[in-house]
């Protein structure tokens, strides 16, 4: 998952952003891991999440000297098994 | 019935011709857009014309939230200079002389805005030798340093006080808002005050006074005082003061979580035993009489905090707000035992009666329950001047509701904000930090316009520096 970070439109680099998930419906939030902001605002981790059903995600930055915090989340997402299909030919 | 409708009907209710020689009902209708410097001159002369100490107190009250609505002119200094003159002070000490008990003289420490005269005198250059802040924090300090903590009551004069009690707000809050204020009127000399504040009372208070998740009514009693919403400003402006750094900041946030919000309206300050009041009762454990000044507290201090607050108890603050239990401005009049919604009118405490001051505080209370920070909220500046018993509240000259405008100003934090004095919610992005005035329309279900008409002073004190705001999103995109 990746979150930006902007003030005022302009990208703000090189703040922490800190990531959590939990199952939608749950009150307890799993560490996800930090990123760091790039100069495009950007901050990216990557979770792997084996078990489908439905997921709410949280990006928080705690603010600093200079900066408030802030944080955005995205909520109800579903998350998939992966399938295969596998197709066979068989000659008559 | 509409949030609008009810501040409507409530706001028709109060003759506004006839002030009562209240601060209350000046002070709330100066928020209520309907009082002006004019009338705060007035009742400067007025009281000064009594001629007691009494007098020259809610003179100088007066001329203290005159200065905090920003309202000023030459007579208003004019009056204010003469309250300074005459003003009784504590033998031949520089501390006043405002309050009896047991028939003797005292300070008290509720201070109705004395304190600020100190700064009011620098300014005008009138009696200072008498208005000395640098010699007054000193002398109050002797006298805090014999009781081993905060008074309400004390005298310079002989070095006595009276302990009613120890309280968590009214005595060491505000022995700690003395000192504050004391500080505030010559920072470069008062730093003793200041350091005094922080390190023996804030700690006295640090050390005896917290209880797991919150600090109690007093030493011995682990209650919620109903001043308590209140004490949370205290420590905020200690602590902005002390370059927005203070020990134990922590129990601060802990203690606001866990009285109003970690079991929403279960929380502690709202209830008793197990009814849910909606409003501010006054002891949790042992008084189920609600107070309507302390609820404008608590409002304030969850709108002041709210920029502070983790995502969980911002959430909880919306919910309180306008969640499915109900609005909270719907619960307040329908089930607080403060609104009498045959008359339209508030009263004080839930077994008084009704009465014009009362009513314009709660169309300001309901003012404030109107507001629903979402990622931007208000930026409310800290004031306290003994905000219950004497003043009002301590909303400064950022904050108006003019009902027959349809027009609010409000301190903002750039982010979006859901305004719910209509049957429908309306929201706006504020794309800056700064006060703005925001105009609706008739039936409050839609903003008409939105002006930015000046910036947030970031010499005033915040419970966090007024900073650059930010804006965070989140994708996510299955690898």
């Amino acid at each position: 998952m990746t979150a930006t970070l902007l003030s005022d439109g302009t990208p703000v680099s090189g703040k922490t952003i800190s990531f959590k998930y939990r199952v939608t419906g749950t009150t307890t939030w799993t560490d996800a891991g930090t990123g760091t902001t790039d100069a495009s605002g950007n901050a990216t981790v990557t979770v792997s999440l084996t078990v489908p059903q439905t997921y709410d995600f949280r990006a928080e930055f705690a603010g600093d000297e200079d900066y408030e915090a802030s944080y955005a989340e995205v909520t109800n997402y579903k998350v998939k098994a992966k399938t295969a299909i596998t197709l066979t030919i068989t000659p008559q | 019935m509409a949030l609008k409708d009810v501040i409507g009907a409530a706001l028709a209710t109060i003759n506004w011709a006839d002030t009562g020689h209240s601060t209350f009902k000046v002070y709330h209708g100066a928020v209520l857009g309907k009082y002006g410097v004019t009338t705060f001159e007035s009742e400067i002369n007025y009281h000064n014309g009594l001629g007691t100490k009494d007098g020259y107190k809610l003179a100088a009250l007066f001329r203290t939230l005159a200065d905090l609505r920003g309202l000023s002119s030459s007579t208003l200094d004019s009056y204010t200079a003469i309250t300074l003159q005459n003003t009784p002070f504590l033998g031949a000490t520089h501390v006043p002389d405002n309050d009896t008990y047991n028939n003797k003289s005292y300070f008290c420490t509720y201070r109705y805005g004395q304190c600020y005269m100190y700064s009011v005198a620098k300014k005008l250059g009138v009696a200072t030798d008498k208005w000395n802040s640098n010699l007054a924090w000193q002398e109050i300090k002797s006298v805090l340093d014999i009781a081993g903590h905060g008074v309400l009551f004390l005298n310079t004069s002989d070095n006595t006080y009276v302990d009613l009690g120890n309280r968590l707000y009214d005595e060491n809050a505000q022995s700690i808002s003395v000192m504050i204020e004391l500080y505030e009127a010559d920072k470069a000399n008062n730093a003793g005050a200041l350091a005094y504040a922080r390190d023996t009372l804030w700690a006295y208070v640090n050390n005896n006074l917290w209880f797991t998740d919150h600090y109690g009514y007093n030493p011995g009693d682990s209650g919620y005082e109903c001043e308590g919403p209140f004490f949370a400003i205290v420590a905020a402006r200690l602590r902005a003061l002390n370059g927005y750094t203070l020990a134990n900041w922590d129990r601060v946030i802990t203690d606001v979580k866990s009285r109003f919000l970690n079991n929403g309206w279960d929380s502690p300050q709202w209830t008793y035993g197990t009814t849910r009041y909606y409003a501010v009762v006054h002891h949790h454990t042992a008084n189920s009489q609600r107070r309507l000044m302390n609820t404008i507290g608590a409002w304030t201090v969850l709108h002041a905090f709210y920029r502070v607050l983790d995502p969980t108890s911002q959430a909880a603050i919306q919910n309180l707000l306008n969640g499915p239990a109900g609005p909270a401005w719907q619960l307040l009049i329908n089930n607080s035992g403060l609104f009498d919604s045959t008359a339209n009118r508030f009263r004080w405490t839930s077994d008084g009666t009704t009465n014009d001051d009362a009513t314009a505080a709660g169309c300001v209370l309901l003012f404030l329950l109107g507001i629903v920070p979402q990622d931007g909220s208000l930026l409310v500046p800290l004031h306290e001047f003994n905000y219950e018993c004497r003043g009002g509240s301590t909303l400064n000259r950022y904050f108006l509701f003019n009902y027959d405008a349809r027009t609010i100003r409000i301190p903002v934090k750039a982010g979006t904000i859901q305004f719910i004095y209509g049957t429908s919610p309306v929201s706006y992005t504020f794309p800056a930090n700064g006060v703005y005035e925001i105009t609706f329309s008739s039936d409050w279900n839609s903003i008409t316009s939105v002006s930015k008409v000046g910036d947030v002073d970031p010499t005033l004190t915040y419970v966090d520096p007024v900073r650059t705001p930010t804006k965070l999103t989140l994708t996510v995109t299955p690898l």
